[in-house]
């Protein structure tokens, strides 16, 4: 990888003007004491809310219990954690779509006990237009079906696997892992 | 440039993209990262992709007294008490404003009002142990609280978690979460703490440790402590 003269100049001067980036560390085991505060979805109009119901996974289908699955979209944001079975639910409205994109809902899912990043997906809906989606529009049919959760009688349903041949696609960003050191 | 692609395997291990591992000698089973941590590459998208999922109108408001882990039940909590301030900037320094901060933490004697704490210690009825609260505009963040005591890890006899306060960092959009932990200066757990000992470089480990203030301390009532918490891995651009 090349470095910029711009990079070699951040980096030698960390200890002048470049602040060096606090350390990461897991959640850890108690962590739903002060995480587990109030979060709200406020759709301002008569949208119906529904539940999206799922279990977060292993590579062996085992449940990966005490994970946080916080999600955002326009509207607000929820947050919530796995029981031992794995599972979580939660209750929003779907979304408005934004230009040139379906509505969706973004996922971020902490296993407590390991995780010092939430891992970032995306929750799309069956019965959208989503082929029109920017986003989806990169990825191969594969990596769409790890997104797309299924219509249940109160809602939908999506599980995240967290490796294993159904492994969920992860989603990244320029600059992602810049505090490592 | 990550000293991940610097040193080869061992920081990836750590760290790349999501996982801690324990080092050596603590008594807890390592998780499999081959069952448990992703094996495909991250898909990378552009962030307005990722953002444009944020919510319009932020993480709520906390409500006056939020911040002050004293005063949430009837009877003043057992402990030290003391004030934890500092300021949230990104790498250029510039403040983080508006970000929701949470910390959640142990009471006095060691233990969480948590039901997986299996600890053999006494519940403060004073003290529930989690405070949130919004920056600044100059990125400034206050709490006031006690100092937590020690717990053991597992069945080790030399490995405990030192004294320490969580933090969870929220910000505008989905690419702004950010969690650690803050210790306290002095402590001798520190050197074998299991959580500590998961960051393999000396240097930020240290980039943990709050530093005594006494800008922050009310007199007669608080010890001040002042902790700053740097963001990485948001901001790719400074600001000229």
């Amino acid at each position: 990888m090349t470095t910029t003269a711009d990079e070699k100049n951040l980096a030698s001067n960390d200890a002048n003007d470049h602040l060096v980036p606090t350390p990461r560390t897991i959640l850890g085991p108690y962590f739903t004491l002060g995480m587990g505060l109030r979060s709200a979805v406020e759709p301002g109009d008569d949208r119906t809310p529904f539940t999206v119901t799922g279990r977060v996974l292993n590579g062996l289908g085992q449940p990966a219990a005490m994970s946080m699955i916080e999600t955002n979209q326009p509207e607000g944001w929820t947050r919530t954690f796995t029981g031992p079975d794995g599972a979580f639910e939660f209750t929003t409205v779907k979304p408005k779509a934004l230009p040139g994109r379906a509505p969706h809902l973004a996922l971020l899912v902490t296993v407590g006990s390991f995780m010092i990043r939430p891992a970032v997906t995306f929750l799309y809906f069956p019965d959208e237009a989503n082929d029109t989606d920017e986003l989806l529009a990169q990825l191969s049919p594969e990596q769409r079906a790890t997104m797309l959760a299924r219509a249940t009688d109160g809602g939908y349903e999506l599980d995240i696997h967290l490796a294993g041949e159904s492994e969920t696609t992860f989603l990244g960003w320029p600059g992602l892992l810049d505090d490592e050191e | 440039m990550h000293l991940a692609e610097q040193e080869g395997t061992r920081v990836r291990e750590y760290t790349e993209p999501w996982w801690v591992k324990l080092p050596e000698g603590f008594s807890t089973p390592n998780f499999d990262t081959t069952i448990w941590s992703p094996r495909k590459p991250l898909v990378i998208v552009q962030s307005r992709l990722i953002d444009a999922s944020a919510p319009v109108y932020g993480y709520g408001t906390p409500e006056p007294g939020d911040n002050d882990l004293t005063a949430q039940h009837a009877g003043v909590p057992l402990g030290e008490h003391i004030t934890v301030h500092g300021r949230v900037t990104d790498s250029w320094g510039r403040p983080a404003r508006d970000m929701l901060v949470e910390i959640w933490q142990a009471n006095a004697a060691g233990k969480y009002v948590h039901d997986h704490d299996p600890t053999p210690k006494p519940h403060d009825p004073n003290f529930t142990g989690a405070g949130r609260t919004l920056t600044d505009a100059d990125g400034w963040y206050t709490f006031r609280t006690i100092k937590p005591g020690s717990y053991p890890w597992w069945k080790d006899r030399e490995a405990w978690r030192a004294q320490h306060i969580h933090f969870g960092l929220t910000g505008r959009g989905l690419t702004e979460r950010y969690v650690t932990q803050m210790q306290f200066p002095g402590d001798p757990l520190i050197e074998r703490d299991p959580v500590v000992s998961t960051i393999p470089d000396a240097k930020a480990r240290e980039r943990l440790i709050c530093q005594l203030d006494w800008e922050a301390a009310i007199p007669g009532i608080t010890i001040g402590y002042r902790f700053d918490i740097v963001l990485g891995g948001m901001n790719a651009t400074p600001e000229h």
